[in-house]
């Protein structure tokens, strides 16, 4: 089975994976970073200015393939403000 | 007394500990549970005590190594319910509940001591206070479950694992089996994961955030609190869930 890292990217900063997961494929690799964004979402978000999470996968072959979560807020002034700029 | 009887009653120490912490216990009840107790049997890492689904005929205590109680889910998922360390019993509810509704699995090489329930019957008959005592161990790992539906519920992963290493010493502290804010901890991450109830991935990161910030050092073996204040403080751990106090019951 080949093995995947998954590097976490979050307002803390980078944490690269040094230890890795053996999975099937990419497709079962990417199922698992969706489940830990689930996990890790529900808690960054919690902090105020932690908007976004990403998983970066590694393979060691190609790219990394991301997946990764953000959250936006937008005031009625900045929907506003965008609707005047249309 | 026999040779058997004599490494029963040491390997049953741990047990008498933890009960001791909480209500005396006399020689005649000392003895009582060491004539219970039939069979010695090594688990090896990974193999179950007990099965979902099964009906048991005795009840074990763990004299020595980490048990976890877990069930697991149809997509592969586990989840643990409880980690036991040495001197639990980890399924004494079997003895009136019948039939396992979850599984009891060894995490590392565990030492079971076996007792089968028409003994513990036998107990329960002549032994009221003893028998309470065995009733109040349950109601202790109902705190711990209590107390791991709160971390569940409302608090962050990071919290979790903290809080699960605040409780896992304080619990081997409190029966003379960790010093110095240092204990084994033998278990694979994989299995932190399931009793914090995250991935693995996950884990992976809390716990290099842990050993980051200085507050853990642990490489798989012995697990080491540098900084017990901030960890406990960071977990909002308060250990007063494990009934550590002595009183008639």
């Amino acid at each position: 089975m080949p093995r995947y890292y998954f590097d976490v990217r979050d307002m803390e900063g980078t944490f690269v994976d040094e230890m890795g997961l053996d999975l099937p494929d990419m497709d079962a690799a990417i199922r698992e970073a969706r489940k830990a964004l689930a996990d890790m979402v529900r808690d960054a978000l919690r902090e105020l200015n932690h908007d976004a999470v990403s998983i970066a996968i590694r393979d060691g072959a190609d790219g990394p393939v991301v997946v990764s979560v953000s959250l936006t807020t937008v005031t009625p002034d900045q929907l506003n403000s965008r609707q005047a700029t249309d | 007394m026999t040779l058997v009887d004599l490494d029963i009653e040491g390997l049953l120490e741990p047990f008498f500990s933890k009960v001791g912490l909480r209500d005396d216990l006399s020689g005649h009840e000392r003895r009582a549970l060491v004539e219970a107790a039939d069979e010695l049997v090594w688990y090896e890492p990974g193999s179950d005590l007990v099965v979902e689904g099964e009906r048991p005929r005795r009840s074990m205590l763990v004299a020595r190594g980490y048990s976890a109680r877990y069930r697991d889910l149809a997509g592969g998922d586990r989840q643990m319910l409880a980690l036991h360390v040495t001197g639990d019993f980890v399924d004494l509810h079997s003895f009136l509940l019948k039939e396992m509704d979850h599984s009891v699995g060894a995490l590392t090489r565990c030492l079971v001591v076996e007792f089968p329930h028409e003994r513990l019957v036998s107990v329960t008959e002549r032994f009221p206070h003893l028998t309470r005592l065995l009733w109040l161990m349950t109601l202790l790992d109902s705190a711990i479950n209590r107390e791991w539906l709160v971390g569940l519920g409302r608090k962050s992963a990071a919290q979790r694992t903290a809080h699960l290493i605040c409780e896992t010493y304080t619990r081997l502290h409190a029966i003379g089996l960790a010093r110095d804010h240092q204990f084994s901890f033998p278990i694979t991450q994989s299995a932190m994961a399931d009793a914090v109830g995250i991935s693995t991935v996950h884990i992976n990161r809390v716990l290099q955030e842990l050993r980051q910030s200085h507050l853990i050092v642990w490489d798989g073996g012995d697990l080491t609190i540098r900084n017990w204040g901030e960890l406990a403080a960071t977990a909002d751990f308060d250990d007063r869930y494990l009934h550590l106090v002595k009183e008639h019951r």
